[in-house]
């Protein structure tokens, strides 16, 4: 009907005009990120001035430095307290949920969907209830201020579970129904067949699990209250001060800090899913 | 759910019993950590609801009196309104919002610029929501702020954005899918790639328009995520704490209070636990009650 | 530049020690051996002088090791309670806990901690202390808590933006209800668009920093002796009133939210601000060439004080080891410490006279002046509930959601059935 010209030019303004609008939005998205950063280089008197501007004008390192070097704030100790907690919380629960996940979506054994219900509701409770009868189990097991046991809590979550699921049962199960066929064992079918169909599921299982872990903050506030415990949400928190009076650019500064692994690790892990792009054209 | 067994044939005893026992297999280390860190808890909590708690000043069984206090209390129905509320325009704009933006994120572009995009919209996901009040309750701020700023540059008027009681929840809302949106885009992206292209493509051969390829194709291939981001964002949003305490603190006076909110309030600050206790079985059971009629609808839209 | 500081603090703190020694024990060490659990709080300057407190106290018991954990209270008390309250339930509270007044009851009708009276006698340097503080410390005519700092409500103003209205500084630091609205509206500054770009003082949004607004009235939120709510007084309604003018008729003052405006004041975009002592530190780390002035008066001007002390808790293995551990705690080189560091008026008077602390700012005399004009901040074993109850009706009132009339009838109720749950939970019913 339409000449090729014709829909091809049509085409490209459709592909310009939903290009610019993202780009706008993407603009409207780092506003509050670009004043965080240019925030973090500035003096307290400059901070706030009107007009807003969102690039920092000089780059004074001043607020970093403070961060860094506050005594109620070991920041290296709890630089590494977080990256540990997130590092076995993410790995944890990308075994523990893929395994379950895999048997609630592709096994079937008697019983299987009331425990999956069962699973369901564990997202129900938030951590507001759930956290103090764990703080008084984890008091008696001398689990307070570890670390470790912050991460304990969390190597599994039926957020996980819920989610590895519903990404199986929206792919197809020819290729796990022929292996089986061919005699290969479900923890084969698993390993070699459904987990690399599920790349971009676990990526985004990864990076979600890490950025929550990285975050948490009113469990880590209930269980970890010594300095070297903490995790870097309660350093800032530290950082704004007794009654929240403190300097607020050196609290910018300490986030500059802090969100830096997990940008890197979102890139890392969206290469995944964009690699991913390209193969499924190959697939099936 | 149940009808991925019903549609398939029954396979050998012998198969049935190697996969029971893989099936059982794969769930214990999640149920184990399950049982102890969500279920032990929660039956914890569902126990002291019926119990003045505070083992100090003589704990002891009150029956169901924090229950009546909660229905009685002339404050729980607009805290309940609020949580509502909050609940339906979060969903909406988190689940439609990141979902658009994965689809138009699923096209081709140069891969910088595909880059740039994904993480300008999952940025608001990775910073603290408890420090991102610092900029935003300066972006709200009335006389001093941003927005209000550039509004009265243009000629309009300023907004009391978080301190006018009509406006506050929906300025929490904005910042809430800002925030939040991301985490579903990342979710729908990878959902996007278990679409397969060939049928795509032939329908695009087909001369099939864009929306219809959409709803006809794309939309009931992701549905079981859709399904999942709406279950979960819901339960999510019904829960609501941070992104309203970090702006208003559920003010100004009972405004934009949630029963989150309410339950830190009574249990952590005032330490009546037994009372928050209750609160929490209620909302509980009120997300219970939404789950399982989005799993009611779900299983006539979703297709397995 | 924060180490030559640090160093300086010290070398101020050692002179001080030199003259203490003198009336102490010998330097002989204690073989005890032991762990102390310590709960402080405070920001970097309670940390350090804390930090540098427990390793005086190590000098002496070289064995006992303090194990330290610090809390901003960056949300408030309540979740500090509930936290320690929590550490007591699970049978791992600690041996000497750092709390304010707000708590002071809530822990002690818990029978949290043992009665120091004796240890109060036996320590004459205790004597130092402005005794209306130990008064305060006392529950139940026994006395529970050791003070520490204290805290008053004062009008922090910035004297740059003073001079730049030219507006005179308060003279003597006094001056009335009419003359500070006066101020605030000459301080408050309107570009051509209308938009506010400098507030003449921020209506508090904090329990703890609206009070004086209600003494200095000849009033109170709550009856004297803290058994229940005096809402229902019309001069509360006045003071509520008077604030609620200072936004909406002449805008000298934002709308008060969730956020404090501390970093406003320092950025000079705000000239006055009620806080108290632990202001000073971030002025002096920004360079603010602040000053301080009493709260203004109506009928008297008399502000609101809270107040830090140490309690030894009643499962501590080794009373007589938390003991020494507080007589450091609360020496006067840890005062003077923290002090100079901006986190609180000392509690001791010699510690308050140092030098170092009246430096800056110009009238910090005014701090230890003030001190007999002051009423603790309401503190009832409620208080947690109490102070929710207040922000929440205040807010709305100062944001034109309910009228004055109908909030304080509200809030009154409220209150009320908050302080008849309290009587049943005492078994005082």
């Amino acid at each position: 009907m339409n000449g090729l010209l014709q829909t091809r030019a049509a085409r490209r303004a459709v592909d310009w005009a939903i290009l610019s609008v993202m780009a706008l939005l993407a603009i409207g998205f780092l506003l509050p990120f670009l004043w965080l950063i240019s925030m973090s280089f500035r003096k307290v008197s400059e901070a706030y001035k009107m007009p807003p501007s969102f690039f920092p004008a000089s780059f004074d390192f001043t607020n970093y430095v403070r961060a860094l070097t506050s005594r109620g704030v070991p920041f290296l100790q709890i630089y590494l307290n977080s990256v540990e907690i997130a590092v076995i919380v993410t790995a944890g629960q990308l075994v523990t949920c893929t395994l379950a996940a895999f048997a609630f979506a592709r096994l079937k054994f008697p019983g299987r969907d009331t425990l999956f219900f069962v699973f369901l509701v564990g997202l129900m409770f938030p951590a507001q209830v759930t956290i103090l009868p764990i703080y008084l189990g984890y008091a008696r097991l001398g689990l307070i201020n570890q670390p470790l046991g912050l991460a304990l809590m969390y190597l599994t979550s039926s957020f996980g579970v819920f989610l590895i699921r519903q990404f199986m049962l929206s792919q197809p199960k020819a290729l796990e129904e022929a292996a089986l066929m061919d005699g290969a064992g479900y923890l084969k079918i698993f390993w070699r067949i459904s987990l690399p169909q599920l790349r971009p599921a676990l990526s985004a299982l990864g990076i979600i699990t890490f950025t929550q872990t990285w975050n948490y903050y009113f469990q880590a506030k209930v269980l970890l209250a010594k300095n070297a415990a903490m995790t870097l949400p309660l350093a800032m928190d530290v950082l704004r001060g007794y009654m929240a009076a403190g300097n607020l650019s050196v609290v910018m500064a300490a986030m500059s800090m802090s969100v830096l692994p997990v940008i890197l690790l979102f890139l890392v892990a969206q290469k995944f899913v964009i690699e991913g792009v390209t193969m499924s054209g190959i697939r099936s | 759910m149940t009808a991925l067994a019903a549609n398939e044939i029954r396979p050998r005893s012998e198969l049935s019993r190697a996969q029971a026992r893989i099936g059982y297999l794969f769930v214990v280390p999640s149920g184990v950590l399950y049982l102890t860190f969500v279920l032990a808890p929660v039956a914890v909590t569902a126990i002291l609801a019926f119990a003045y708690y505070d083992p100090m000043l003589g704990s002891r069984w009150v029956g169901f009196d924090n229950f009546v206090r909660f229905f009685t209390d002339h404050r729980s129905l607009q805290i309940f309104w609020n949580t509502l509320r909050f609940a339906f325009f979060a969903v909406t704009g988190n689940v439609t919002l990141g979902l658009a933006l994965a689809l138009l994120l699923n096209r081709a572009m140069p891969g910088w610029l595909l880059y740039f995009f994904r993480l300008s919209f999952f940025l608001p996901v990775i910073i603290a929501a408890a420090f991102v009040s610092i900029v935003w309750t300066y972006f709200y701020g009335d006389d001093l702020g941003v927005i209000n700023y550039y509004l009265r540059l243009v000629g309009l008027p300023g907004v009391r954005w978080l301190t006018d009681a009509s406006n506050a929840m929906t300025s929490i809302l904005l910042m809430d899918v800002w925030k939040n949106c991301g985490f579903f885009m990342v979710i729908f992206t990878a959902a996007l790639q278990g679409v397969p292209k060939p049928i795509i493509e032939a329908a695009i051969m087909d001369g099939t328009p864009a929306w219809r390829r959409f709803f006809r194709i794309t939309l009931p291939w992701i549905s079981p995520v859709v399904f999942f981001c709406i279950v979960y964002c819901s339960i999510g949003a019904l829960q609501v704490y941070e992104s309203i305490v970090i702006l208003t603190q559920g003010g100004p006076g009972d405004a934009t209070r949630s029963l989150s909110i309410l339950i830190v309030e009574t249990g952590f600050g005032n330490f009546e636990i037994g009372y928050a206790a209750a609160i929490s079985v209620v909302m509980t059971l009120i997300i219970l009650v939404i789950t399982a009629i989005q799993q009611i609808i779900s299983r006539r839209l979703v297709q397995v | 530049m924060m180490k030559i500081t640090r160093r300086g603090l010290l070398a101020s703190g050692a002179a001080l020690a030199a003259t203490a020694a003198t009336t102490r024990f010998s330097l002989g060490q204690s073989s005890d051996s032991a762990t102390i659990k310590l709960a402080g709080f405070g920001g970097d300057a309670e940390n350090t002088a804390i930090t540098h407190a427990i390793e005086r106290f190590n000098k002496k018991y070289p064995n006992v090791q303090v194990d330290l954990s610090m809390d901003p209270i960056s949300t408030g008390w309540g979740d500090y309670v509930t936290k320690i309250l929590g550490e007591f339930n699970a049978g791992t509270g600690p041996d000497v806990v750092g709390t304010a007044i707000e708590t002071f009851q809530a822990f002690a009708a818990r029978g949290l901690f043992i009665p120091l009276d004796d240890y109060v006698k036996s320590t004459p340097e205790f004597s130092d202390f402005a005794p209306s503080l130990l008064d305060q410390a006392k529950y139940k005519g026994q006395q529970i808590y050791i003070p520490i700092g204290w805290n008053n409500i004062m009008i922090n103003y910035n004297r740059d933006l003073f001079d730049k209205a030219g507006v005179a500084y308060p003279k003597d630091g006094n001056w009335t209800w009419d003359e500070f609205r006066e101020v605030a509206r000459k301080l408050t500054i309107k570009d051509s668009a209308g938009n506010v770009t400098q507030y003449g003082y921020e209506v508090p949004n904090q329990n703890f920093f609206i009070q004086p607004w209600f003494f200095s009235n000849g009033t109170g939120l709550l009856k004297d002796d803290w058994s229940g709510s005096n809402m229902l007084d019309p001069k509360v309604a006045e003071s509520l009133q008077f604030l609620h003018d200072l936004i909406h008729v002449d805008g000298s003052s934002p709308i008060p939210g969730s956020a404090t405006m501390d970093n406003q004041f320092m950025a000079g975009q705000v000239a006055m601000i009620s806080r108290g002592h632990w202001i000073v530190q971030q002025a002096k780390t920004n360079g603010l060439n602040m000053d301080i002035a009493n709260v203004p008066s109506r009928a008297s001007m008399t502000t609101v004080i809270g107040f830090g002390g140490y309690a030894v808790s009643k499962t501590a293995q080794r009373p007589d080891l938390a003991q020494a551990l507080i007589t450091e705690l609360t020496s006067a080189e840890t005062q003077v410490e923290e002090g100079v560091g901006g986190g609180g008026v000392p509690g001791r008077k010699s510690a308050a006279d140092n030098p170092a602390f009246l430096d800056f700012p110009p009238s910090a005399a005014l701090y230890y002046a003030s001190l007999p004009n002051t009423k603790a901040v309401p503190s009832p074993a409620n208080f947690q509930e109490v102070e929710k109850i207040v922000i929440r009706y205040y807010t709305a009132m100062m944001a034109d959601e309910v009228s004055i009339a109908d909030g304080c009838k509200q809030a009154h109720q409220e209150l009320e059935d908050s302080f008849a749950r309290l009587r049943q939970q005492l078994g005082q019913a």
